[in-house]
């Protein structure tokens, strides 16, 4: 070393350094671990948020489009149709304190135009979801034209529903009469809100999770398929990283222990159904196939759901093993994986595949407390 | 696309871009950086947000290298002649553009926390793009020495500024509710400790580099002692939660104080890391999304007015004040406004310390960064060619006939 300072006096230094290294990293703060690594250049928070919103939009637009505004002739809103068989008239019926009725789909035509006071002056919103026990149960609600004076924590002001709907109706999709989705259902402080889709949006890219808005669900997620053709699985929620459910996000079930199955009964026999019973189903360009519900499988806690609108994208997770690569990296039981490795994870399918391909993946997590993170993830 | 498919990909993408953008007088930086924004994930999608993720740790390599050259202007032999000149110019361009951007974010209605912090981020400037023009245009002379030594003060007053700041708004926040000591603890802590402890790193990794690199003699090895060095250093700060950056630069200042071959190193590093900055610039423009400029609003425009305007102003005033030669007091602000790597990094900073902050920080900055690193290195060019500091093989304007 050609140096112009003396030796004695390079390892004085050093040895300064190496003290200032020690002391330094000894009486560091412990803080809150953080899983974004610092050292991270790319606008990953960016890019990850934005993510998120496009994951959400693209989720409740595509169960928006299984709705459609019923017109009269004169073209003025009569009611909005829920399925294929099913419609809720605008219509005051004088039995209920609701001017909503149920009709069939085959009875649209025969809906009178909704009298004025229905679209003014905040309007009325339809809450549509069937009720966990299976029923066909489409929940109008009336919106009083107040705002929740109690959710202070949100930005706009979520509008108040006259009455206090059951916790079951958490994350509930509100359509307007015209169809367009104009909220969510959440309950607040004892009251029953409709939160904007804009604040939905918001809340979940800045992070912020009011219970209830986002109410992530135990069991599988199903809708009775078009036709009477079977029960289409939506999304299963994986309990343990270890578990591979027998059901895939995307399977359609014919039939429970060789029996034909189908609509809301069929999503009721379905959720009953025990380890051991036989399943026939098929796959997108598959052929059908029988499995037998094995003891982990994801049936157990099943709510038969029907149609769900208040779950979130991605992937639920159920149980991170103690001292787990998943634990180190901050996951924790009933967190959300939202990408790996910069995909949308669209089921636990998508997960397994995602997670299996590579040694070390980025996923992006939308944790139970409302944060959404960034965590690594390494293959043992 | 896998990862190896991504970088040759880049490579080769990047090189074309190169000779494209030199037909039009514009620097290879710049290319790379259209490049990487034409096939990224905002753009044509074939470099995915994947592809960008796996390849951060060349980014993180090659802005550990960049930074060690960098670190090289701390010669104290050398620095001595000019160092208090470069001091006060870098201290009145900070205090400008910094200042101009707080006040304009205060009458704004910002909260001051968010002003600040604005403030201390726009003091930074670019010490990977405008490196890489003053390689590419081989310029050298009083405009190019001086340059060189404001972005490595003026990257460590970025990050004294923004430490300051954060510190500040800790202990803001801890004496309005509990924790007492613990929390100013807590507040001071990183500030003391992102400088000392980086530097003692930096001091090390600088000793072992020079130790070592008086018994190596070959070319070959003397790149894997330093490859060696850098990702220790980089790995380390990362892993004691010190600067990357700061450690970075005082291995370069170490090694250069310390052994005779540093010229030799630098000059051999020059020749070999080409590809690492190519993969480097590519991705840093695959991470922009022009899209953002659309939406710069009236806070991005108060950024991006004030930075320019404090840099261009206050780089003239301090050139004057030093008494500098014509060239660096009108060329000098031009030169130093790109801005990227370490403002994208404390975006991350204010992100994980301020979360209630972050969105008002992350879109400002973001999008000022996608005007800046677009604009910067072709403002440098600009002004080392128009110095005359820019060599003639780069500078077609002073080529013969």
């Amino acid at each position: 070393m050609e140096t112009p300072l003396n030796r004695r006096y390079l390892a004085v230094l050093a040895g300064a350094a190496l003290l200032i290294l020690i002391a330094g990293a000894l009486l560091r703060p412990r803080t809150t671990t953080s899983v974004l690594p610092r050292t991270e250049l790319v606008q990953l928070d960016q890019m990850s948020r934005r993510r998120v919103a496009e994951d959400f939009a693209a989720y409740f637009a595509e169960r928006a489009r299984l709705f459609a505004v019923h017109l009269l002739p004169s073209g003025a809103p009569a009611g909005v149709i829920v399925s294929e068989t099913e419609a809720i008239a605008a219509e005051p019926t004088g039995a209920t304190p609701w001017p909503f009725r149920r009709v069939a789909r085959s009875e649209a035509d025969s809906i009178r135009p909704a009298p004025e006071p229905i679209r003014a002056p905040t309007g009325w919103l339809l809450a549509v979801r069937r009720t966990p026990a299976g029923n066909a149960g489409w929940a109008p609600v009336l919106v009083s034209g107040r705002t929740s004076a109690n959710c202070g924590a949100w930005q706009t002001r979520p509008l108040l529903v006259s009455e206090r709907l059951p916790a079951a109706f958490a994350g509930a999709a509100a359509f307007d009469l015209d169809g367009r989705l104009a909220g969510v259902v959440a309950l607040c402080s004892n009251e029953s809100v409709i939160v904007p889709m804009d604040e939905v949006v918001r809340l979940v890219t800045a992070a912020e999770s009011p219970a209830g808005v986002l109410l992530a669900r135990a069991g599988i997620v199903a809708v009775a398929a078009p036709g009477d053709s079977g029960i289409d699985i939506r999304q299963v929620r994986i309990r343990s990283p270890a578990e591979r459910p027998d059901l895939y996000p995307g399977d359609r079930v014919t039939a429970v222990n060789a029996e034909r199955i189908s609509g809301d009964s069929g999503i009721a026999r379905l959720a009953a159904a025990a380890p051991g019973t036989t399943i026939t189903l098929h796959s997108a360009g598959a052929a059908e196939r029988t499995i037998v519900l094995g003891n982990t499988a994801a049936l157990g806690k099943a709510a038969p759901a029907g149609l769900v609108l208040g779950d979130l994208p991605g992937v639920s997770i159920g149980h991170v093993d103690s001292g787990s690569a998943a634990a180190r990296a901050g996951l924790r039981a009933g967190d959300r994986v939202l990408r790996v490795g910069g995909r949308p994870v669209t089921s636990s399918r998508s997960l397994y595949q995602l997670l299996a391909a590579r040694d070390s993946v980025k996923l992006i997590v939308y944790a139970r407390d409302g944060a959404l993170l960034s965590a690594q993830l390494r293959n043992e | 696309m896998n990862s190896l498919t991504a970088i040759g990909a880049i490579l080769l993408l990047a090189l074309l871009a190169g000779h494209l953008v030199k037909a039009m007088r514009v620097p290879e930086v710049t290319g790379y950086i259209l490049a990487g924004v034409a096939v990224g994930p905002f753009g044509l999608g074939l470099v995915s947000h994947e592809n960008v993720v796996s390849l951060s740790v060349f980014s993180e390599v090659a802005l550990g290298l960049i930074l060690f050259s960098i670190g090289s202007v701390f010669d104290l032999s050398r620095f001595r002649e000019f160092g208090s000149h470069v001091l006060s110019v870098t201290f009145i361009e900070s205090a400008l553009a910094g200042g101009l951007v707080t006040a304009g974010m205060l009458v704004s209605g910002q909260r001051w926390q968010v002003a600040f912090l604005l403030g201390a981020i726009a003091i930074e400037t670019a010490a990977a793009s405008t490196l890489m023009v003053i390689r590419e245009c081989d310029a050298a002379g009083p405009l190019t020495d001086t340059l060189t030594g404001i972005i490595a003060v003026n990257n460590i007053l970025t990050l004294i500024a923004f430490s300051l700041v954060a510190t500040s708004i800790d202990l803001h926040a801890a004496a309005g509710g509990v924790g007492g000591w613990s929390a100013a603890y807590r507040a001071i802590f990183p500030l003391i400790w992102q400088l000392a402890g980086s530097v003692a790193l930096g001091f090390l990794v600088g000793l072992l580099l020079a130790s070592w690199a008086s018994h190596v003699t070959e070319h070959g090895e003397l790149l894997i002692l330093l490859a060696g060095c850098v990702l220790l250093c980089v790995g380390v700060a990362s892993l004691l939660d010190l600067s990357p950056l700061v450690a970075s630069l005082a291995v370069g200042a170490t090694m250069v104080n310390l052994s005779g071959k540093s010229r030799g190193l630098f000059g051999a590093l020059t020749r070999t890391d080409p590809p690492l900055y190519a993969i480097f610039f590519v991705i840093a423009g695959a991470d922009l999304d022009l899209k953002l400029l659309g939406s710069l609003g009236v806070l991005g425009t108060i950024y991006v007015i004030g930075r320019a305007s404090g840099k261009l102003v206050g780089a003239r005033l301090g050139a004057v004040r030093s008494g500098a030669t014509s060239e660096v007091r009108r060329f000098l602000g031009p030169a130093m406004l790109a801005q990227a790597g370490l403002a994208i990094g404390l975006i991350i900073t204010t992100r994980e310390r301020f979360p209630d902050l972050a969105p008002t920080i992350t879109a400002v900055v973001l999008g000022a960064v996608t005007v800046f690193e677009l604009i910067g290195p072709l403002a440098t060019r600009m002004a080392l060619t128009r110095s005359g500091e820019a060599s003639a093989r780069t500078d077609p304007a002073a080529a013969p006939g």
